[in-house]
């Protein structure tokens, strides 16, 4: 389904880049089979024709901003453009607020957007997408569409968080030992991830070797808890690191709830404020003390 | 059947704790022995892969102990850790692991008796709740079977 936000996303595009206003426009183009999309990386006005936009651009591509050849560019003093959804607008403001990215380096093309489907068959939206609140961005530099064009997500509210919340504890460890014994170890949900950007990751590191690398049950718990420890009040929901996981693992849910959880109690919710401190960077003298004898 | 004893790792702040705990020892209060403490120059030091580490290697409950809010000698290290122990809480409850099992204690050097009171009830609490299982069941494809081990002749 082409949208036709595709043509002024092009134009504006075609203008950054003949302008000299940025050195590499990320976006989303065409892949090799059927209405599969790709990111694609534009350095030349000519190749905009390259640039789709449909309800398949799912990818979040905040991520490629802490990866090369952006990550350089950025560094470097120049400027990177992104074809960013309201939700992937959330990761680039993370990213601005931990001292990632600097504001001006990055130009956010934000897109008014209806929902993103992952599956080629499937007519139903992404489950990440229903309850959306940033169909329409709040942080760019140009915005492509208007109110007009975020159309309503179809759909139940996902409640996976509300099914493990409603199980008893052995049930909860019983569905998570199930779910990620299946873990193969191959970081596909830490490579889409926008907010797993560290250089060396600890789950690499063997001296002292605090997670256990093998893709045994005791490894991948291990990796599964650090991983959601890492993103509790960074997590943007975006979805990428699920829809990575070769072996159809929730691997979002995790850092998902306890994303919920940090908002509930402390109001606070990422990405939503690209001047707000990160959550675990500072603190109050008035924070959530219950538990504590 | 022999009945097991918990077994307790404590990560205690130089500044406040471990000197409570010392003071709980220096004055003879008596109180559970089957806490193992870890002295740490602050709770802000504690990693959350200390605690998993300890639950792997067979900890049946966790505490920790820091300074009461406003008495770090890092001005702030305890309320950072504080959040991140509030975060933890939850993620180990969110598991399927009781919550009892990872205790925070706010502990001065001048509270030993506290110290000895928090052992004790950690302890009753671990002993009505039974030893930790979910980690222990991961590793047990680590341990050998006795049978093969056995290096005598017959």
């Amino acid at each position: 389904m082409t949208s036709n936000l595709e043509e002024p996303l092009r134009a504006k595009a075609a203008e950054l880049l003949s302008s000299g206003k940025v050195d590499l426009l990320i976006g989303y183009g065409r892949a090799f089979l059927g209405e599969s999309v790709r990111p694609v990386f534009l350095r030349q006005d000519a190749d905009t024709a390259k640039l789709i936009w449909n309800d398949r651009c799912a990818h979040n591509l905040a991520t490629y901003l802490m990866k090369e050849p952006c990550l350089g560019l950025v560094k470097g003093g120049g400027r990177v453009a992104v074809v960013a959804k309201g939700c992937d607008i959330r990761a680039i403001a993370t990213l601005i607020q931990e001292n990632q990215i600097e504001r001006d380096r990055v130009h956010i093309i934000g897109m008014a957007c209806s929902g993103v489907r992952y599956d080629e068959d499937s007519r139903d939206m992404a489950i990440k997408c229903r309850g959306c609140e940033v169909q329409l961005p709040a942080l760019y530099d140009d915005l492509i569409g208007s109110e007009a064009d975020t159309g309503e997500v179809e759909g139940e509210p996902r409640e996976d968080i509300e099914r493990i919340l409603a199980l008893d504890r052995s049930a909860r460890w019983e569905f998570w030992t199930r779910e990620l014994s299946r873990c193969i170890k191959c970081y596909a949900c830490r490579q889409a991830c926008p907010m797993c950007y560290c250089g060396e990751c600890i789950t690499e590191k063997s001296r002292p070797q605090w997670i256990d690398k093998a893709a045994s049950l005791k490894g991948n718990i291990a990796f599964h808890y650090i991983r959601a420890m890492h993103l509790a009040g960074r997590c943007v929901a975006c979805g990428e690191c699920a829809r990575a996981c070769p072996m159809n693992i929730p691997v979002d849910l995790l850092s998902r709830f306890l994303s919920r959880r940090v908002e509930e109690a402390y109001a606070y919710k990422a990405g939503m404020d690209p001047e707000a401190d990160p959550f675990f960077l500072v603190n109050r003298q008035d924070d959530p003390g219950e538990f504590i004898r | 059947m022999v009945k097991s004893r918990p077994r307790i790792v404590a990560f205690l702040c130089n500044w406040c704790s471990y000197a409570g705990a010392d003071l709980a020892g220096t004055t003879r209060i008596k109180h559970r022995a089957e806490v193992r403490v870890v002295r740490v120059p602050c709770s802000g030091r504690i990693d959350p892969t200390f605690i998993l580490k300890a639950y792997e290697r067979g900890a049946d409950a966790v505490i920790i102990g820091g300074c009461h809010p406003g008495d770090c000698h890092y001005v702030s290290g305890n309320l950072h850790a504080r959040r991140r122990f509030y975060v933890l809480r939850e993620l180990l409850g969110f598991l399927g692991i009781e919550q009892e099992r990872f205790q925070v204690t706010w502990c001065s050097a001048a509270e030993g008796e506290k110290w000895a009171r928090t052992v004790d009830e950690v302890c009753d609490t671990i002993e009505r709740l039974g030893p930790l299982e979910s980690f222990k069941s991961m590793t047990d494809y680590l341990r050998i079977p006795e049978k093969e081990i056995s290096l005598s002749d017959e």
